[in-house]
Parts: structure tokens; sequence; C-alpha cells
């Protein structure tokens, strides 16, 4: 029953008319695609420079600072049998 | 630019262009389903078809054999769903009754075959509520109202179940 149901809205469906592509509608998808892709890629590019930028920060940072090594104690071992 | 990169380029536009040529019309007709306007006044699906096609476009090399009709038919299916809000009063058309998400579950399920699981995950419903709102919006195309409320096995379990507690 609801077989024949769907064929009978699939031929409503159909017969509305197919419309036509309009010519400059190609043209306008390549456009706006291309310019999708070079925004995508102009996107990766800079992101690519802001993490090497970010590590070359960092390394810097490092060997200036030398953050890693413990700081000297502040306490002086109790003194015994010298 | 490499004559390699070149030549990809032009085999990259013969492909997109051959996709549109043969997809284009089918998938207008679908857009136009959606947006309930009349096949020859219809600016709203074109711009509709316009974005989910400029989008494939852009994803064409990533689309790493997956058909590019889905894809494309995705598209416009989330597009639609987000512009849904304004679309909200058909212009006409056979579907200009219905809801827009009615309109989008009917065209997905019936004008284009697409399977009731996906459908239901490309709407983020359960796969029940696809299959009520399907046969409601069935209901109201044929018959002008929503129809009878037995609906599938589920809901009628469902409908008894909250009337005789």
């Amino acid at each position: 029953m609801s077989d024949r149901r769907e064929n009978e809205v699939r031929r409503l469906l159909g017969t509305a008319g197919a419309p036509t592509v309009p010519a400059e509608l190609y043209e306008d998808v390549v456009r706006r695609g291309s310019r999708l892709l070079r925004r995508r890629v102009r996107v990766r590019r800079l992101m690519w420079w802001a993490a090497v930028l970010g590590f070359l920060a960092f390394v810097v940072w490092v060997s200036v600072t030398d953050p890693f090594v413990p700081p000297p104690a502040e306490v002086t071992p109790p003194l015994e049998r010298w | 630019m490499s004559e390699r990169q070149t030549v990809q380029l032009v085999r990259r536009a013969r492909d997109f262009e051959s996709f549109v040529a043969g997809a284009g019309g089918r998938l207008l007709h679908a857009a136009t389903l959606l947006t309930a306007e009349p096949a020859d006044a219809n600016p709203r699906a074109q711009r509709l078809l316009t974005a989910a096609l400029s989008r494939t476009y852009a994803a064409w090399d990533r689309l790493h054999g997956e058909d590019p009709y889905t894809y494309a038919r995705q598209q416009l299916a989330y597009r639609f769903l987000l512009l849904s809000w304004r679309l909200r009063e058909g212009r006409g058309g056979v579907l200009g009754m219905l809801s827009p998400q009615e309109r989008l579950i009917l065209v997905l399920r019936v004008h284009e075959g697409v399977a009731e699981e996906q459908t239901a995950a490309l709407l983020g419903l359960p796969a029940e509520r696809v299959r009520t709102l399907c046969f409601r919006a069935m209901s109201l195309v044929l018959d002008g109202e929503p129809g009878p409320l037995r609906l599938t096995g589920a809901e009628t379990v469902r409908g008894v179940a909250r009337v005789r507690p």
C-alpha cells in the first residue's frame, strides 16, 4: 500500500516539470568554487606559518632563559661532621 | 606551474563540467521542490544549487572515490536546512503546503530514493520520526490532510500506550 502511494507521490513530483539549468550557473559555480579553494589554501598556509613561527619562538625562548634547569636550592643542607 | 599540474587542472575542469551537465538538471529539480517554487521562477533553488555545487567543486580532489552526486545532494540538504527558517512559506509548487522539514524528507526519501537511516542521520532525527514525517507528508500531498493516526507499528504502540496506560 505504501509502495503504491510512494509511486503516486513520485509521479506527482515528476509532473511538476523539470526546470532548465541556466547557462550562467556553471560559470558562477566555478568562480565561487575557485574562490573557496583559494581561501582554503590561504588559511592552511597561514596556519603553517603560525605553527613554524611559534616553534621558532619557543626554541629562542628556551635557549635564552634555560627554563628546564632546576633552580639552585634555597636551603643549605645541614652541616654535619666536618 | 608544471605541465603535470596543468594537465591535472584541465582534466579536473572537464570532469566537473561533465558532472554538472549530467546531474545539474536533476539537482535543480530537487532544489526547486525543496524551496517550493514554480519550475520557471526558481531563484532560491538556483542559489541553493550554486552554493552546493561550488562546495562540490572545492572538494572535488578530496572526494577520494565518494560519489560526487551524493556529496552535492548532501550539501544541498545542509544548505537548505540552514536556510529553511527563511524559506518557511513556499511560493507555490507541488510541495507548497508542507513545512521545510517535511519537504526535505519527502524529496530525499521519495524523489531521491535515499535510505531512511541515511535521511535520519542527515537530519539528526531518529529513523522512526523520519518515517512518521514522511508518511504525514505523503498524506498531505495526496489527500490534502495529515491522514489517520495509525502510522507505523512503533508509533501505534506508543499511541495506544498513552491512551490506555
